[in-house]
């Protein structure tokens, strides 16, 4: 679910509640309302504040702020029910409605995505000129890159037939190489119906920067260097979250005081450039400042002071726990997420690689490629089965026998080289048994996880395959990417780098050689978070948020669901909204300090008041930590997320 | 209620029809490394990738058979997406009678009378469930 999508789901979510605040309202006028009428449209007015401010409907937010307060007046009988006041309800819902259609204030942003009443009223279609361009829902153009896919598969099977049994026939090769250029453009070009410019996601890099600058005191000058860089959509909505995360670091870790930089010698303004540019099948994006760099000193201190590579180094900042903070001071928990960022990278079948001198500014550099839809593989066999290795990440084949093979800390290992890599065996490696030659050609693979030799029995060749995902049904495959369907019917596997290169390690070195504080977390299941919140929105948006960060979620529109599902099954924190309908968030957090199983699980609360009272209320009740919905900060979230799964229960 | 009436072993679990899509002839499945026990293997669908799970380990009667063909696959779609469930042999559709008692299994929803057999109705969301696909070992 992107942000399209929530403000898709509020405008459908709000829709319903108007009608009832509308309906209710009118209702009024027949007498005396009832408590619970009043409740029920408190809370209505309510959820659609907290959803708006989340999907950054501001107007709406204070619009439905407004009927909070004055529905609040009629509750506590401080203000008069009268048709006046029946008539301000309506209006309140009439505005909204428009503002919703509008999308609210940054009207060009959201309008885009939502249906516009106004066209109705012009009867007449103006003359469609050139620029002209329609939204599109995305799933209709996933359908046509598949659908191409699946045709070109087709296409090679025909080439085959046609090969096999009109051998030679001019007119039929003629015709089917026309099909195939034809069809090699048809996919090129619905390729190029889901690419967005890199500048499409430049607005919150540049907010990000801007907030982070404000927070800490400093002055930041921002620049965009190749906005109208290409990307794949789905590659594009996943590296906008890490390059958040780098945009703010560079603010945060990078960039000095205002004092600092003129003692430097610098101007005052840090420079933060965020810049793309394409390389063949690939897209560049770098984030760099030019701050006062990282101390590399410092970070190998941090990971436990042994001898270390500038770029061994460089690689152990993108381990959990390590940040970019730590040449610095340690900044409100903000340096999390390098390990994140590179996971989604690793995901994006991408690497990222640092470049930072003392004093001199830091560069990341993540290189993706532009579309996932196909990937360059290398084929290889081993004992029976074939199998694709993506070749961004297998480059280099070196014949494994004779001399190259050694021995370090007691294990297979093969000079690539300068280096000595540990060796494995891709039949044992996937459980299909050592292979049948013991001097067969090595792939070197080098990811984010580190780099392994692995042993084949014979190199195939290089291929482009359409990669498909293998569904949710069957949990995340760590050897796997995604398997392909071959022209004649078979099945392909497409293996996953850094799994082969995590587990040839883990087999290959029988003690990690790496000083501790870096234990591979692979294996240990996701902690799994309950999400606990009336408004499906808001549930989708923080399901969105944690599972991409790695969370298993389980969610519950109110505290009684959260209780029954607490019950069943085992979850290891609890994320809650605080008003809801029937047991609330206060006694949700309440009946869970007061069940003796549940007594040290922690709870943290997500409110739509800001108030010092609500809070310090929550914490009495025996929650661990309180966040403020608006100005939703996903990697706010995420850190008291890690932090409070990482401590516990801060108090019994 | 319509079923289909899936012959595991020596016995018939019915899933509700609304939930399959199709049966299929299997054959031979792609194994997966890494893969928990009850996974068979994947399989070419049309053209589109499909993970075959063990019926017989999912529903905690069998020893799981990993990387093994199956004669027969159902094509259900589950709220986590498409699967296929092995078939011993021709799956049949049908009609579910009386109740004839509750299930012990952890995805069998009772036990009602098919003509002269008895089925054990599945739900299909408990026998896919992350965590019955993992305790399938």
């Amino acid at each position: 679910v992107n942000e399209d999508e929530f403000l898709r789901l509020f405008a459908q979510e709000a829709a319903g509640r108007l009608d009832s605040l509308a309906q209710r309202a009118i209702g009024l006028e027949a007498g005396e309302p009832s408590r619970e009428e009043l409740d029920a449209m408190f809370r209505d007015a309510h959820t659609l504040k907290g959803g708006a401010s989340v999907v950054g409907l501001e107007a709406v937010a204070r619009r439905m702020h407004d009927l909070e307060q004055l529905l609040e007046g009629l509750r506590t009988r401080r203000r008069r029910l009268t048709s006046e006041v029946i008539d301000t309800v309506l209006a309140h819902v009439d505005a909204v409605r428009e503002l919703i259609v509008a999308g609210d204030a940054p009207a060009a942003e959201a309008s885009r995505y939502l249906p516009q009443p106004r066209a109705a009223a012009t009867p007449s279609p103006p003359p469609i000129s050139p620029d002209e361009t329609i939204s599109v829902p995305l799933r209709r153009l996933d359908e046509l890159v598949r659908l191409v896919g699946e045709s070109t598969a087709a296409q090679l099977r025909v080439g085959r037939l046609i090969g096999e049994r009109l051998r030679g026939d001019p007119v039929a090769a003629d015709e089917y190489h026309r099909l195939a250029r034809v069809l090699s453009d048809l996919h090129e070009r619905a390729m190029r119906a889901r690419m967005l410019t890199v500048g499409t996601i430049a607005a919150p890099l540049q907010r990000a920067a801007r907030d982070v600058a404000r927070a800490r005191g400093r002055e930041v000058r921002w620049e965009l260097v190749g906005g109208d860089t290409e990307l794949d959509r789905h590659v594009l909505e996943a590296l906008r979250e890490p390059l958040v995360a780098l945009v703010r670091n560079a603010v945060d870790h990078g960039v000095e005081d205002p004092s600092e930089r003129r003692a430097r010698g610098k101007p005052e303004a840090g420079l933060v450039r965020v810049a793309a540019h394409q390389t063949g099948a690939d897209v560049v994006v770098a984030v760099a400042d030019d701050g006062r760099g990282i101390d590399f000193d410092r970070v190998r201190a941090a990971i436990g002071g042994g001898p270390a590579s500038e770029g061994e180094l460089a690689a152990a900042l993108f381990e959990p726990g390590v940040t970019t903070a730590v040449g610095v001071t340690q900044v409100s928990g903000r340096g999390v997420g390098l390990d994140a960022v590179r996971a989604v990278v690793d995901g994006l079948r991408g690497r990222i690689e640092v470049r930072s001198g003392h004093g001199a500014g830091t560069e990341f550099r993540i290189t993706v490629p532009m579309t996932l839809a196909a990937l360059r593989c290398l084929l290889v066999e081993t004992g029976t089965r074939r199998f694709a290795l993506p070749m961004h990440a297998a480059d280099i084949t070196l014949p494994a026998g004779g001399e190259a093979v050694t021995v370090a800390e007691g294990r297979p290992a093969l000079w690539a080289g300068e280096d000595v890599l540990p060796l494995a065996d891709l039949g044992e490696l996937v459980g299909e048994g050592r292979s049948s030659r013991p001097e067969g050609p090595a792939v070197v693979l080098t990811t984010g996880r580190g780099r392994l030799a692995v042993r084949v029995d014979e190199l195939l060749g290089q291929r482009d395959v359409v990669v498909q995902d293998l569904g949710r049904v069957l949990p995340r495959l760590p050897l796997i990417a995604g398997a392909s369907v071959d022209p004649d019917g078979s099945l392909l596997l497409v293996l996953d780098p850094g799994g082969l290169v995590e587990r040839g390690r883990a087999r290959e070195l029988a003690a990690p050689r790496v000083p501790s504080g870096a234990p591979a977390p692979a294996q240990a299941p996701s902690p799994r978070v309950l999400i606990v919140d009336d408004e499906l929105m808001v549930r989708e948006l923080e399901r969105s948020i944690l599972s991409r960060a790695g969370f298993e979620v389980v969610a519950a529109a109110d505290g009684a669901q959260a209780l029954q599902l607490l019950r069943e099954q085992q979850v290891d924190l609890v994320l809650t909204d605080l008003e809801m309908p029937g047991v609330d968030g206060f006694a949700l957090t309440r009946a869970i300090r007061a069940d003796a199983r549940l007594t040290s699980l922690p709870v943290l609360v997500l409110s739509g008041h800001e108030g010092g009272r609500d809070r310090r209320r929550v914490l009495d009740a025996g929650a661990d930590a309180f966040l403020v919905k608006s100005g939703f900060d996903e990697l706010a979230l995420l850190g008291a997320i890690r932090r409070l799964l990482r401590t516990g229960r801060t108090s019994p | 209620v319509q079923v289909l009436l899936l012959p595991v072993g020596a016995d018939w679990y019915a899933l509700e029809l609304t939930a399959v899509r199709e049966v299929v002839v299997g054959g031979a499945l792609e194994p997966l490394p890494g893969a928990p026990p009850a996974t068979r293997g994947l399989m070419n669908l049309r053209g589109v990738v499909l993970p075959v799970l063990d019926t017989a380990a999912l529903l905690g009667i069998e020893r799981p058979s990993p990387g093994a063909g199956s004669p027969h696959v159902v094509v259900v779609e589950s709220a986590r997406g498409p699967a296929g469930l092995t078939a011993s042999a021709v799956p049949q559709t049908g009609v579910l009678g009386d109740g004839a008692g509750r299930s012990e299994l952890p995805a069998g929803r009772g036990r009602y009378a098919v003509g002269d057999d008895v089925a054990v109705l599945v739900d299909l969301e408990t026998l896919l469930a992350p965590e019955r696909i993992g305790a399938a070992a």
